[in-house]
């Protein structure tokens, strides 16, 4: 059963004007139940060839979704309705349409289709602030005829409670998609998750789902994976079990007492490009599962991976690619007993501007922006609204001083100086996890506020509100520098923890040892450069950031298995303190904490502090941020 | 200060695996003979032997013997994982390790008495690359190698008290027949017919130029085809020229003059059987001997390293300050996930003449005394070199240690040939114990171990000092 939301677990320390008024959107919900942009739902039931004899099966599937609606970048250049004049990818409305033109290709074969997702379906764009009220991205996935997705780790950026938030608006909009969740358990003492846990017993999440397509059956399960709980602090009280051994348990289960002819496992684990990763561990180590749709490195798959029996796939991120797996399918003849799956042909669709998107779909795209248009309202502003222009590209590479990283850093120190005047901080950083997009000129070089919303488009607060919080504390020179080692680690840390600075230079030599690679820091003052001692604990200097990314100061100690470590402090250079409640207030004229949005720094930071040369309105952002700026210096990364 | 070891106790030397394989000939179980047979599994031949160097790599090549060993050992059943790497390994080497024992199998017991160095066993050293061939710039060793025969595989043995000399080509044959060796029932020992043939001064194929010329008249020929079981005609005409070129090669390495200046003459070689040394430098280890660590302080470990040892390529590992291929652990801290209390602060050194009985040695000289009751590893790379740039190579048991395939099987038995079932489970119990390490995703990146530079890996606990 499922209960109703938001039931009195207020925080009133938060005062949440202005944008709690995202929350209390006007009527939207459903507003893409009614597309159809997605076709008919996959054959499905009894009716098929007698079990032994081969099957033909197609399966559709997409991973990462992260709340792309629209194409990009940037939007203004998306026009779904007319293919082959804009160099945007994604869009509901052409994977709709793609989605559409595969299945009925199929259809007309006589081979059965299924349409799997494998979960960071949430998590940005614009859309994730209706999620509460209209859960927009599982209603068109609806529309669009999924059978399956599963739960990523950027579902559970919202908190269990606040996922389950946005369950219960899809439950209420229609979504009927089965969400599959198969290693996740449940705290038994601790109640920020029975919202979520009720929906488990109600359904909406379940351990397993069971199929008959044609004349298969079929088992799904889903996972998600060790790095993709690794960064994720807020699913606590969660946990996970390993997914080898949630698998393991899920393969025995459908093949012994559901009797599948087919096992699928939709896993938030990942594989990269090379075919390495999480999920082409898992197959090793797990016979017996067919296929592992996977999803969390937004990676893609030319052709599938096969490690033994076990075909893996995975389709990029943000709707860019739809994977189109065709198998044939001989059951054991034995109930429960492994078929034999033949790989007939793969094709990993690019959705591009060479599809006509699905003219429906794109209605009930614009009609969740006007949602959000109603939403914004208020603010002054709206999805389409023109937030800054640019002459050129705000790029993000990988491990590398990012353009678009020395923006929102700037932003972030600048905006949180504005409100802290007396003590302001001198460091601003993010990681490159975080930012989740660079900044396109395209062909008019115009940004909407969706566009610049997709840079920092991750977390919530505990004020509910969607977007990480700025948060401030301090740090010493030797913790400056062990953070900022992780980076100078290709070898053995993510990407996702390389750190973009602000108020900050450094150099990085990467022929010293591993954690041993950062050889100069120098803070960016008004006169000029002032190099820190590296060994230097007796000073500290104010940092502000996300609480994402304060949250993940422990990450320091155990990624480096305690060669390093990272301890925020108060501002007698002492006193440990925990980063990730210091918020930054967005309004100090009140007495309530009201939790400034990195989003809401950055958006303030474009339409505020940047120049705005010809008067019209907008403001530039200045040719600087086009290129690197030799705020980090020394990175090589061998191929 | 007592020593407790991980990866202890080999109370046996190593033996190179697998000899050459040349057909056995027709052996008489009567009297007892030093067998020379190559056609069996495995092979009833002397060993290590130079017949498996390849002249043209100078590398030792399992592939002359007619195995050669894969690129990939999970591609192939014929040898166990463990043994398949382990010759993987021999491989990259341009001769036997010098911790080896050296054997000549026999087909019965033989009087351990008449085994007698410098007589009846002789033994003759020289530099392989040395113009003028091996007697003109050898010597015979007629002290300090123990021989004696080994009831369990049936062979005479000899054993150096050290390791070989590096580099060097050794000679060894034994004599037999009236004036030479006995068995234990006091009776001559003989040496098989392919020694026998081997010792011809003619070429064996009758002026063949090739397997399918061979006359079936051909006297060479005619023993080959007496084999038991028999060859067919053309496996016996292969095999007469296998042995014609094993021939010539004990002429052309000189194996019959070093016997001669040791006083053995040809007729009476019971077997004769030659294998080098390889050049490169090694770390000593071989647990149950002196090859091992010394402590000659609380905070000082001393290494012996057997050739020399540019000292300017010595340095110690210190994390997240230096790289050094002289890695020490604080293996009990490591595990506890602490590597910051992992990696002690330490140097080490290169020392050309320590004393004792070392030949060479690396220092080790921590800030601290060793925590007490802590297991302490020791980590060298190949990244030491010697001063002509040549890379230290490992000893066998580091490289039984960093083997990712177990070294007993499910019934507790050795996979790896030369190694017995006691050594190997001791052995196993190391390489398993190191094998979290590898799989530690810091570990190798940041210290740069990897099982395949390592050349030393030892391990012990410290007690307190008195």
């Amino acid at each position: 059963m499922l209960e109703p939301r938001c039931r009195g677990r207020g925080r009133p320390r938060h005062s949440h004007r202005g944008w709690r008024s995202l929350l209390a959107l006007a009527a939207i919900g459903g507003a893409a139940c009614g597309s159809s942009g997605g076709a008919s739902k996959p054959d499905a039931g009894d009716g098929g060839p007698p079990p032994g004899t081969p099957q033909k099966l197609l399966i559709l599937h997409t991973n990462d979704i992260h709340s792309h609606l629209m194409g990009f970048a940037p939007e203004i250049d998306y026009t779904p309705a007319t293919p082959n004049d804009d160099a945007t990818v994604g869009g509901m409305a052409r994977l709709a349409a793609a989605i559409g033109s595969a299945k009925m290709s199929a259809t007309a074969a006589g081979t059965p289709v299924l349409l799997l997702d494998a979960g960071d379906f949430m998590m940005g764009t614009l859309f994730e602030l209706l999620a509460t009220q209209a859960s927009p991205e599982l209603a068109m996935m609806q529309a669009l005829g999924y059978d399956a997705t599963t739960i990523g780790n950027h579902e559970l950026d919202w908190t269990p409670h606040g996922l389950a938030g946005i369950l219960q608006a899809a439950v209420a909009n229609g979504v009927t998609i089965p969400i599959l969740s198969s290693n996740m358990n449940f705290s038994a003492t601790d109640p920020a998750d029975d919202e979520l846990e009720m929906l488990a017993q109600g359904g909406v999440i379940q351990p397993k789902l069971i199929k008959t397509v044609g004349g298969l059956k079929v088992g799904f399960f889903g996972l998600i994976g060790a790095n993709a709980v690794q960064v994720t602090p807020q699913a606590a009280p969660l946990t996970f079990d390993p997914i080898a051994v949630a698998a393991a348990r899920m393969v025995k289960e459908l093949r012994e007492t559901d009797q599948v002819d087919l096992v699928i496992a939709l896993s938030h684990s990942g594989i990269d490009h090379t075919g390495q990763g999480e999920d082409a561990v898992l197959a090793a180590q797990v016979p017996g599962i067919d296929v592992i749709i996977s999803g969390h490195t937004h990676d893609t798959l030319a052709q599938p991976a096969q490690v033994g029996n076990t075909l893996i796939v995975t389709a990029g991120a943000y709707t860019a690619y739809l994977g189109e797996l065709a198998l044939t399918v001989t059951p054991s003849g034995t109930p429960g007993g492994q078929a034999s799956v033949a790989l007939d042909g793969y094709t990993l669709l690019p959705i591009d501007d060479a599809i006509p998107g699905d003219p429906t779909t794109q209605a009930g795209v614009d009609q969740y922006i006007a949602g959000l248009d109603t939403a914004l309202g208020p603010e002054g502003l709206a999805y389409k609204a023109v937030v800054a222009t640019t002459a050129a590209d705000l790029t993000l590479p990988a491990r590398g001083e990012a353009p678009v990283g020395n923006l929102v850093t700037d932003a972030y120190r600048t905006i949180t100086a504005a409100l802290q005047p007396t003590d302001p901080p001198v460091i601003a950083v993010d990681a490159d996890g975080a930012l989740r997009a660079p900044i396109l000129a395209g062909k008019t070089g115009t940004i909407w506020l969706a566009d610049l919303f997709r840079v920092t488009p991750l977390g919530i607060g505990p004020d509910q509100i969607p977007g990480y919080s700025l948060v401030t504390f301090y740090l010493n020179a030797t913790d400056i520098r062990n953070g900022l080692e992780l980076g100078g680690a290709p070898e053995v840390v993510p990407n996702d923890f390389f750190l973009q600075i602000s108020g900050l230079k450094v150099s990085y030599d990467m022929t010293k040892p591993l954690f041993g690679r950062v050889s100069s820091l120098a803070l960016e003052t008004s006169t000029g450069e002032q190099p820190l001692d590296l060994t230097d604990t007796t000073t500290c200097y104010k940092v502000v950031t996300t609480n994402y990314v304060a949250g993940l100061l422990g990450a320091v100690q155990s990624l480096t298995q305690n060669l390093l470590s990272v301890t925020a402090k108060d501002s007698d250079c002492l006193t440990p303190v925990d980063p990730t409640t210091r918020f930054v207030d967005a309004d100090p004229t009140t007495p309530a904490v009201e939790e400034l949005k990195h989003w809401q720094a950055v958006l303030k930071y474009v339409t505020t502090a940047l120049p705005d040369t010809n008067g019209d309105g907008v403001h530039e952002i200045p040719a600087a941020y086009a290129a690197p700026q030799g705020r980090i210096a020394g990175i090589v990364v061998q191929p | 200060m007592k020593r407790r070891r991980l990866a202890v106790a080999l109370a046996a030397g190593f033996v190179a695996a697998a000899g050459a394989c040349t057909p056995d000939v027709g052996s008489s179980r009567i009297p007892t003979a030093m067998q020379f047979d190559l056609t069996t599994a495995p092979p009833r031949a002397p060993q290590p032997t130079a017949l498996i160097v390849n002249p043209q790599t100078g590398l030792i090549d399992f592939s002359l013997a007619g195995t050669p060993i894969p690129a990939d050992c999970s591609t192939q059943t014929a040898l166990t994982p463990a043994q398949c790497q382990f010759d993987q390994w021999l491989q990259t080497l341009d001769g036997f390790p010098s911790l080896t024992t050296a054997s000549a199998p026999a087909s019965g017991p033989l009087d351990r008495t008449t085994l007698t160095l410098g007589t009846n066993v002789d033994v003759f050293a020289c530099d392989p690359k040395a113009a003028g061939g091996c007697a003109a710039n050898g010597a015979p060793v007629t002290s300090g190698l123990a021989v004696d025969f080994d009831p369990t595989s049936n062979s005479l043995t000899v054993t150096p008290p050290g390791p070989w000399t590096l580099g060097e080509l050794y000679w060894m044959g034994v004599r037999g027949y009236a004036n030479g060796i006995r068995d234990t029932a006091g009776a001559p020992v003989v040496g098989s017919p392919t020694m026998a043939l081997l010792r011809e001064d003619s070429p064996l194929t009758c002026g063949a130029t090739d397997p399918s010329q061979v006359k079936p008249d051909c006297a060479g020929y005619q023993v080959v085809a007496q084999g038991n079981p028999m060859p067919t005609p053309t496996a016996a005409a292969m095999q007469l020229f296998q042995l014609e070129a094993i021939r010539l090669a004990y002429l052309g390495g000189g194996g019959f003059d070093a016997m001669t200046a040791s006083g053995l003459p040809k007729d009476e070689l019971a077997v004769l059987w030659g294998f080098p040394i390889h050049t490169n430098s090694v770390p000593l280890l071989l647990p149950g001997t002196a090859a091992v660590p010394v402590v000659p302080a609380a905070n000082q470990i001393v290494v012996g390293v057997q050739g020399p040892v540019d000292a300017a390529t010595v340095s110690a590992f210190v994390a997240k300050v230096q790289s050094g291929p002289v890695v020490v652990m604080d293996l009990t801290a490591a595990a506890a996930g602490d590597l910051d209390a992992g990696f002690p602060p330490l140097g080490a050194a290169y020392l050309p003449t320590p004393g004792a009985a070392l030949p060479g040695a690396i220092a080790i000289q921590f800030a601290a005394p060793f925590p007490a009751g802590h297991e302490i590893g020791l980590f060298f790379t190949n990244a030491i070199h010697s001063p002509d740039g040549a890379p230290l190579v490992a000893s066998p048991v580091s490289v039984l240690l960093r083997l990712t395939a177990p070294l007993v099987d499910s019934a507790g038995h050795s996979t790896v040939s030369g190694v017995g079932d006691t050594d190997a489970a001791v052995l196993e119990a190391g390489r398993q114990a190191l094998a979290p390490l590898f799989d530690n995703p810091i570990f190798t990146p940041l210290t740069g171990v990897t099982r395949a530079n390592l050349v030393y890996c030892y391990a012990f606990v410290p007690t307190v000092m008195p």
